[in-house]
């Protein structure tokens, strides 16, 4: 048995391969991450803590929690919020998905690309590179800092509406950043070397939100680009189930399909909606031809200008025809009991939070569905495809492809991978 | 000209979000200085392991498994300095909660596999070790972190500041959240070191930076009993990140 730790992903896991005469004989994803039980946590608190503690599930994806947390209550709450409300948020999710994006394209995936062991090494050879990681990752951040008043575990979120606004000044300033960056990040990513893709790899089914404009919050969720299915239906078609070999709790589509959730589902799903750069920077990628698994590394650098152009709009239109204040918003309702569900695209793809609530307010039970554990099927179908493969083409050395093609997904584990000889 | 040998720094996680060591990439380019001054061993979230061993350790995390805690027992016996960083690794933090329900709970989500869990509720570091620094907050502020880590490359343990959040809120001029709009603020009680982010920005503080040495605990319960708060209101106010008695 041999064991490596695959750095350059967030959280714990491992991925064990079973190996018998050179055949494989399974295949199995454990996530290690220790349970920390947040749906139980948030049982018996008022609706106004749960924000605050489901934030805390990931600090890469606090923003989305944060958010879809506060929709999902308003929804059992039957609260409406004002438009600069909204758009607030979304800017808040625009500059969490700026962030996820470049810790992971630039800083986690890319020196693959370019066969390098990190960041660090990567910014020896293409130091401007990595700094435009880095300028695009603390763009994304400042925003989170500016709406959300931090980088991480955001504040300003809260039922009925934002706690707080920020400075017009500010708001101007972060736009101005968003535009100055655009026309360098085109030509950075354009240029980025591709990697050697294997065909087995290939996304079957994909899963995402769509609404009237390519957006992360509304919408139904659309299934391969063709069926529509309303969120508060997502049960209906989507089971947790056991699927053999692994023992992990997995969901199926229709209790038989795995799918991808993410960029590249948001991109396969909603692609006639993606305007000015990002779209033309989609159609020359071509990355909607081939539905490579790899390819969701490209479709994080298309939305990473599309956020960039999406930043300076929604500035844009909160700033127009408004007398500026930095008081808050918080509209008024009475606490009731109710059911409440919302989904929104975070980073990493499709996420899920619904509660329900006592007459008072206090939360009776929560169900949280992150994007890790809806692609954690679709991982282990690849990965078995990949190392059968791999196999039978006689590579001893399965880590690295299986690696990168872990890395592919943006999982929020760390893995290790056990090779067993039996 | 010999090149000065660089200290060796290790970043380890426990069970957690992972914020704290995001919250130390967030510092961007100047990650890239950080790899200059120090000799950085550890990183996962960023690059293999090296396997050498840390002169100085930053840990974030809660310990719920067995072999976190033996991790841990190991680290302590190799390094100088051993630095707790973030909620959960000072007092088990957020997710530190239900002591008694946590076999039921574990039960209720993993309903197949529960009883092959190992994990145990929440602990802080200074449970299991001697911790020699513990920088607070969630997430940490990457400038005390930048504060801490000059400190300790010099040999001496920084200083956390001993006064109330309240302090960096008049400073900036806030309106008190407490005495003005009735909310139930933590920001009297709890250790300043955030520069007043919630109550700068309409809400109260949560106090996830926990209790500085001379907070006055009760007598904020008062103000909170005044305002009309029920007990099960101002219970569930403090032990959403302060520490617990298990």
């Amino acid at each position: 048995m041999r064991e490596a730790l695959i750095a350059r992903v967030e959280g714990h896991g491992r991925i064990e391969v079973k190996v018998k005469k050179g055949k494989l004989q399974s295949i199995k994803l454990d996530i290690l991450t220790p349970p920390r039980l947040f749906e139980k946590l948030i049982v018996g608190r008022h609706f106004s803590e749960v924000p605050t503690i489901v934030s805390r599930i990931c600090s890469i994806c606090s923003a989305s929690h944060r958010v879809v947390s506060v929709m999902a209550l308003e929804d059992a709450l039957g609260i409406k919020v004002p438009e600069e409300v909204e758009l607030m948020r979304r800017l808040l999710l625009h500059g969490g998905v700026l962030e996820s994006h470049a810790l992971h394209l630039f800083l986690l995936a890319l020196p693959d690309y370019y066969r390098k062991a990190s960041f660090v090494e990567l910014s020896k050879d293409a130091p401007e590179l990595v700094t435009l990681g880095f300028r695009l990752k603390g763009l994304g951040n400042r925003i989170q800092e500016t709406v959300g008043g931090r980088a991480i575990h955001q504040i300003t979120p809260v039922v009925g509406g934002m706690s707080a606004f920020p400075p017009a000044g500010e708001l101007e300033s972060i736009a101005g950043e968003a535009e100055a960056l655009m026309e360098r990040t085109y030509l950075t990513l354009k240029d980025v070397p591709s990697l050697e893709l294997t065909p087995l790899a290939q996304v079957e089914n994909w899963v995402s939100l769509s609404g009237r404009e390519y957006e992360y919050t509304g919408g139904d969720i659309l299934i391969n680009g063709r069926e529509r299915l309303r969120v508060e239906d997502f049960s209906r078609r989507f089971h947790e189930s056991s699927l053999p070999p692994s023992y992990v709790k997995h969901t199926l589509l229709d209790n038989e399909k795995t799918f991808m959730v993410g960029a590249l589902a948001r991109v396969l799903n909603n692609r006639s909606k993606l305007k000015g750069r990002a779209g033309s920077f989609c159609r020359e990628l071509g990355l909607t031809r081939q539905k490579s698994t790899f390819m969701n590394n490209l479709a994080q650098a298309v939305e990473l200008l599309f956020c960039l152009e999406r930043v300076s709009w929604i500035v844009e239109k909160l700033l127009k025809n408004r007398e500026w204040s930095e008081e808050g918003i918080v509209v008024d309702f009475t606490p009731r009991a109710g059911r409440g569900v919302a989904a929104i695209e975070a980073p990493r793809g499709l996420l899920l939070h619904r509660y329900s609530l006592d007459d008072r307010g206090y939360v009776l039970d929560g169900d949280i569905v992150t994007p890790t554990a809806l692609n954690l099927s679709e991982m282990e179908r690849t990965l078995r495809d990949m190392a059968g493969h791999l196999l039978r083409e006689g590579v001893r050395e399965l880590t690295p492809s299986l690696e990168m093609l872990v890395r592919a997904f943006d999982p929020c584990i760390s893995c290790s991978v056990h090779l067993l000889e039996v | 000209m010999r090149e000065k040998k660089k200290t060796k720094v290790g970043f380890y996680s426990l069970t957690s979000c992972s914020g704290d060591i995001l919250e130390i990439t967030n510092m961007e380019e100047d990650l890239l200085k950080l790899f200059e001054i120090v000799d950085v061993v550890d990183l996962n979230v960023a690059m293999a392991s090296t396997g050498v061993r840390p002169e100085i350790a930053f840990v974030e995390g809660a310990i719920t498994q067995p072999e976190e805690a033996r991790f841990l027992r190991k680290l302590r016996k190799e390094v100088k300095y051993l630095v707790a960083m973030g909620s959960c690794a000072c007092t088990g933090g957020v997710i530190a909660r239900g002591p008694k329900q946590r076999r039921g709970w574990l039960r209720d989500v993993y309903p197949e596999s529960w009883e092959e869990f190992r994990s145990g509720f929440p602990r802080p570091l200074r449970d299991v070790i001697q911790v020699d620094l513990e920088i607070p907050g969630c997430p940490i502020e990457r400038r005390y972190f930048l504060h801490c880590i000059a400190y300790l490359l010099k040999g001496v343990l920084p200083e956390v500041p001993n006064y109330p959040v309240c302090m960096e809120c008049k400073m900036k001029g806030n309106e008190c959240l407490l005495r003005y709009r009735g909310m139930p603020c933590l920001g009297p009680i709890t250790r300043a070191g955030c520069g007043a982010r919630q109550p700068s920005r309409g809400r109260p503080c949560d106090g996830c930076f926990g209790p500085y040495a001379d907070a006055n605990l009760d007598s904020l319960v008062e103000i909170f009993r005044g305002l009309g708060l029920s007990e099960r209101e101002i219970k569930n106010r403090l032990d959403l990140f302060w520490e617990r008695r298990r």
